[in-house]
């Protein structure tokens, strides 16, 4: 019988706070879309992709994004993201990574919380067609710019 | 993400777990195609050559983006109820693009055909994508790509 050894998962995090500064909330999202029969095929992506977690700058009061993964595999998904973010900084529509490093076990980029996830935007039909529009030029014209 | 309650909504673009080098920044040399890759990405909105397994580019990102806005204003893909990574594949190749874009703006056609016709190294037209979106923006709610009137036949399996 095929054997698969048992990745932790976000359920699993035990970090309360990061950096000494950073104190980690609920969770927001796990990189996948939220549709039930999907989130298996996207299960695998878990760990090394990371989970986001709401959070707060116990020093300063501003919530937070943080995108916790594990610190096992080198390079990691995660610190190869903290490169592209640290590449495209300054740039339109690219938010300033507020910390980076290794907590423990775990591998954790601070982010300013950008709000509302678009998943949750379209559960609470915040959306319709023409608002989608709007927003998808805004975006298209972050690609090129 | 969408600062959305801001007096002016503002577009970030976030989460590059998955970006990969596509040339080198020397030498400029692209990345080669292979058709025989890892799937990546959420299934949901992988474009079909990504969910063949074909590697990805900014060709196949757009694709990605083009079934996030349809999943955005419509809350739901052709797809969404598949329960296999070979009925969504099904699903993706067999859907018509009028299809796809019932309840959208006419013009989204053109962006959904343009960015399926983009080869893997081939450089899109940003502008281009971003006058059809614009256009699509200003378009009436009358103008909506409605579902067709048409009698479909019941099919019996049996023999």
């Amino acid at each position: 019988m095929h054997s698969q050894q048992k990745q932790p998962t976000f359920h699993q995090i035990d970090l309360v706070h990061v950096a000494g500064q950073y104190k980690v909330g609920k969770l927001l999202g796990t990189g996948t879309s939220g549709e039930p029969t999907l989130i298996k095929f996207a299960s695998r992506f878990l760990s090394s992709l990371g989970s986001v977690f709401q959070g707060k700058d116990i020093k300063t009061g501003a919530d937070v994004a943080l995108k916790i993964g594990h610190a096992g595999s080198l390079p990691s998904r995660l610190s190869h993201e903290y490169d592209v973010y640290t590449t495209m900084s300054g740039s339109a529509g690219i938010s300033e990574v507020l910390w980076y490093s290794k907590e423990g076990l775990h591998e954790v980029i601070v982010l300013e919380d950008l709000g509302t996830s678009l998943g949750d935007l379209v559960r609470e039909r915040r959306f319709d067609p023409r608002r989608t529009f709007v927003y998808a030029s805004q975006m298209v014209h972050l690609f090129y710019q | 993400m969408i600062l959305i309650d801001s007096p002016s909504p503002v577009s970030f673009l976030i989460d590059f777990g998955l970006a990969q080098q596509f040339h080198d920044p020397a030498t400029y040399i692209q990345t080669p195609y292979s058709p025989h890759g890892p799937v990546i990405g959420t299934l949901l909105f992988t474009s079909i050559t990504g969910q063949q397994g074909g590697t990805q580019s900014c060709c196949d990102d757009l694709e990605s983006f083009a079934y996030t806005i349809i999943f955005s204003a419509c809350r739901k893909l052709p797809w969404s109820s598949c329960c296999n990574s070979k009925a969504v594949l099904q699903k993706k190749v067999g859907t018509p693009i009028k299809e796809l874009c019932q309840g959208l703006p006419a013009p989204f056609c053109d962006f959904i055909t343009y960015v399926r016709s983009l080869g893997f190294n081939m450089k899109p037209d940003y502008q281009y994508l971003h006058s059809i979106l614009s256009l699509c923006s200003d378009t009436e709610a009358n103008q909506l790509i409605k579902a067709p009137l048409v009698h479909v036949p019941i099919v019996s399996n049996r023999v």
